[in-house]
């Protein structure tokens, strides 16, 4: 009781400290604002008349021709496809599925080549095409039908390996899964191939779904929501997939990466 | 109610001020992604990081283990000379077809 009573009364002096912060911090971002925002406007107005100036002075006497987009298909490949296939071979770990992937882009990529507006540059609207390839190819993996069974063994086995389910407290890391101080070796080109090879190998230990999930968070780099929508998975799924592959990943790399 | 609700029912309730290990992961990874917590998570959060050291250490580990998996994603590879080769095939017959 006695314990709790006074981490109640250090949490409630925080909680004030951070308050008065916070107000002391805003007061000074509005007077911070309010400079920033005058000093702009002295310097920004010239510049917008140059602008517009400038604007007209292209409309006038540039060729329309400049704005329909080219896109020239015979160059791709000289220009295009050792970048996207190491684009694709990154993210997938298997050199099959990579060039598959590449060869598929520039076979859609052939067929929207009407629709391609000119609003981006020919690689980024390539790279658009082969990333929307790629998490295809995950969303595929992750709808694996025979995989809900072993997935839901797995659940059960998982946490209970990693924390106490029982005991003086609850939810405590188990002492043999818990982590162990690492020795991060050096970043050399041999070390990194043998990363790769590693993290492949762990990322193939894990259930199909969460494996999806932890390539399109960490190799993607796509935003939380957007993983939810493109699996069909709510949220709290999410963060609890996330979690635990995240635990099952620490241990692999432990085992295999760092060998301490 | 299946593993998995349970799983979720677990960590959406039920977290007071003072957390165990498996909840101080779960928010430590929603904190790296700048998810908002509450602002009792928040405190509980930090209360438990300056007492365990385990979990001190699996937040140290996650960020290593972000940084070499974003480290290794710009590694450069080439494409065979064959599959090029191929795939210049594969475009002039389609560019012929229209």
């Amino acid at each position: 009781m006695f314990l709790k009573k006074t981490l109640v009364s250090v949490v409630n002096t925080l909680m004030f400290l951070k308050n008065t912060l916070v107000s002391i911090a805003n007061t000074l971002m509005f007077f911070k604002k309010t400079l920033v925002s005058s000093k702009n406007e002295r310097v920004c107005r010239p510049q917008k008349i140059n602008i517009t100036f400038l604007k007209y002075n292209y409309l006038y006497n540039m060729p329309q021709t400049t704005n329909t987009p080219v896109l020239d298909p015979q160059k791709w490949i000289d220009s295009y496809a050792d970048y996207l296939y190491a684009y694709a071979y990154n993210r997938v770990n298997d050199e099959e599925s990579a060039k598959d992937l590449v060869q598929e882009t520039f076979l859609s990529a052939l067929k929207a080549r009407d629709g391609f507006k000119g609003e981006a540059s020919e690689k980024t609207w390539l790279v658009a095409i082969l990333k929307r390839k790629i998490i295809d190819l995950y969303r595929k993996n992750a709808a694996h039908p025979q995989q809900s069974f072993e997935e839901s063994e797995q659940y059960k086995v998982a946490y209970s390996h990693y924390f106490t389910e029982s005991g003086f407290i609850k939810g405590e890391w188990d002492k043999k899964a818990g982590p162990k101080p690492w020795n991060v070796p050096d970043n050399n080109g041999i070390e990194q191939k043998e990363f790769k090879h590693i993290l492949a190998g762990c990322l193939g230990k894990l259930p199909k779904m969460w494996a999806s999930v932890f390539s399109l968070k960490y190799l993607e780099e796509e935003e939380s929501e957007s993983i939810c929508k493109e699996l069909e998975i709510s949220s709290s799924n999410y963060w609890v997939i996330i979690h635990r592959a995240k635990l099952q990943m620490r241990e692999c790399l432990e085992k295999n990466w760092i060998k301490a | 109610m299946s593993a998995e609700e349970k799983n979720i029912a677990y960590f959406s309730a039920g977290m007071g001020w003072n957390l165990c290990c498996k909840q101080a992961t779960y928010l430590l990874l929603k904190q790296e992604e700048q998810q908002k917590l509450s602002f009792k998570e928040e405190y509980a959060l930090k209360f438990h990081m300056s007492i365990c050291k385990l979990c001190k250490a699996f937040k140290k580990q996650s960020a290593i283990m972000n940084e070499t998996i974003k480290q290794s994603l710009q590694q450069v590879v080439l494409m065979p000379e064959s599959q090029k080769d191929n795939l210049k095939l594969l475009i002039n017959r389609h560019l012929d077809e229209k």
